[in-house]
């Protein structure tokens, strides 16, 4: 009984001590989003933290409001068709995709999905091409699966819908991030954009900010995301930069997706 | 009396894992070797989610008994993101050691890129110990695919 007693006043101490650190993590991470504002952007206001949590619920729905639009325009029955370019940071050694071919520093994603009345994926195909248009990867869905043929890596993931956000609503969401609303006055380009930045405190307690931007045109099309770090003097290193080419829901998909789809016989 | 103790601990210990759980220790795994006798060399990897990046980290040790080896770290590293099965960033790192230590320590911070289906991280890689004079040990050891959404 005393062994057991003692027990659970280590796992009630334990438990504590989790719950402390766990709470500190957050509030600092949340503490960042406070007025600090990158060099090249001006932040349309600089709230409190009582602000802040308002401000955010109110950016996100916001953000919510932009994808759930697309989300009505392109998930139907048909081939969504999704191609992005994307431009990683170069001064990284990303080693090689397959024996003698380099991983890209910058590369085009062309992703199909063949969708059902409830937007549910039938099948997919999605093909990653350096940019003198030699595809580097190829993997399809089927049943369930993806399967990457050049790879020859396979991965039971089960049925889903595809997410016209691109994955970052959930970045948006999350509890410990903050968000902000930006206007750039230029990105290289004359269309007004509007830009929702994601600001996290770094995981390892060092100077930087993890930043994500979420660039929307004036007619609410997601153009763009950029990965930054920025650091405590400002400066700002560039980890990615993804631009959307195209987004679209047409009955046929290209012929290279046809071949594809006869070569791996679905 | 035993029973509600027992239920008092089973929630303590509910509690503390979906703390774990939902801030993030996504997966870890760990693989461990006999050295020549000397020590035992005990690998682990960890993949954490978190937002807008993710982490990896890597643990080169030696346990039972911990002796301060002539080199200790790994000798290659892979650290990559994958939207289903196609690889969308990875960052490769090559080996590093530290020298009259039993444990050796190393992070690696991925922010997360576009995907429109399901996200995961992968790190693998080999572990190296090694101790004059015996030969390196070279431990392989991979996460697997890790969903990070």
């Amino acid at each position: 009984m005393k062994k057991l007693k003692t027990l659970i006043l280590l796992i009630v101490f334990v438990g504590l001590i989790t719950s402390a650190v766990l709470v500190g993590r957050s509030q600092s991470a949340a503490a960042f989003g406070v007025g600090s504002s990158s060099q090249s952007f001006a932040a349309i206001s600089t709230p409190s933290s009582e602000e802040g949590v308002n401000q955010k619920e109110l950016l996100s729905k916001e953000i919510q409001d932009l994808f759930l639009a697309k989300e009505q325009e392109l998930l139907k029955p048909g081939w969504l068709h999704i191609v992005y370019r994307t431009s990683l940071r170069k001064d990284v050694d990303r080693g090689f995709l397959t024996d003698g071919v380099p991983f890209p520093n910058e590369y085009i994603i062309e992703d199909w999905y063949l969708l059902d009345k409830e937007s549910y994926v039938i099948k997919a195909v999605t093909f990653m091409r350096d940019l003198d248009e030699n595809i580097l990867q190829k993997s399809v869905f089927f049943d369930g699966t993806w399967m990457n043929t050049t790879l020859n890596d396979n991965m039971v993931t089960g049925a889903f819908k595809p997410l016209i956000d691109g994955g970052y609503m959930t970045m948006v969401l999350a509890s410990d991030t903050a968000l902000e609303k930006n206007y750039p006055s230029d990105i290289n380009s004359n269309q007004d954009l509007t830009v929702y930045e994601i600001r996290a405190a770094s995981p390892d307690g060092s100077s930087e900010i993890f930043a994500t931007r979420l660039y929307f045109d004036s007619s609410g099309n997601f153009v763009k995301a950029v990965s930054v770090l920025v650091y405590k003097d400002g400066t700002e290193v560039v980890d990615s930069e993804t631009e959307f080419l195209l987004t679209e829901n047409v009955n046929d998909p290209s012929d290279a997706v046809m071949e594809y789809l006869d070569e791996v016989k679905k | 009396m035993k029973t509600r103790f027992k239920k008092i601990i089973s929630s303590l210990l509910l509690v503390i894992a979906l703390n774990f759980i939902l801030y993030g220790v996504a997966k870890a795994v760990t693989t461990s070797q006999n050295y020549y006798g000397i020590t035992t060399a005990h690998a682990e990897k960890t993949i954490i989610n978190g937002t807008p990046y993710w982490n990896a980290k890597l643990w080169s040790r030696s346990v039972s008994p911990a002796i301060n080896m002539d080199d200790i770290g790994y000798s290659y590293w892979t650290v990559r993101e994958k939207c289903g099965t196609t690889i969308t960033n990875q960052v490769n790192l090559s080996g590093h050691v530290l020298h009259n230590t039993s444990l050796y320590y190393a992070a690696q911070t991925m922010t997360k890129r576009t995907c429109s289906g399901f996200r995961y991280g992968e790190s693998l890689g080999n572990h190296d110990y090694y101790e004059y004079p015996y030969s390196h040990l070279y431990m392989y050891l991979n996460t697997g695919n890790v969903y990070i959404p």
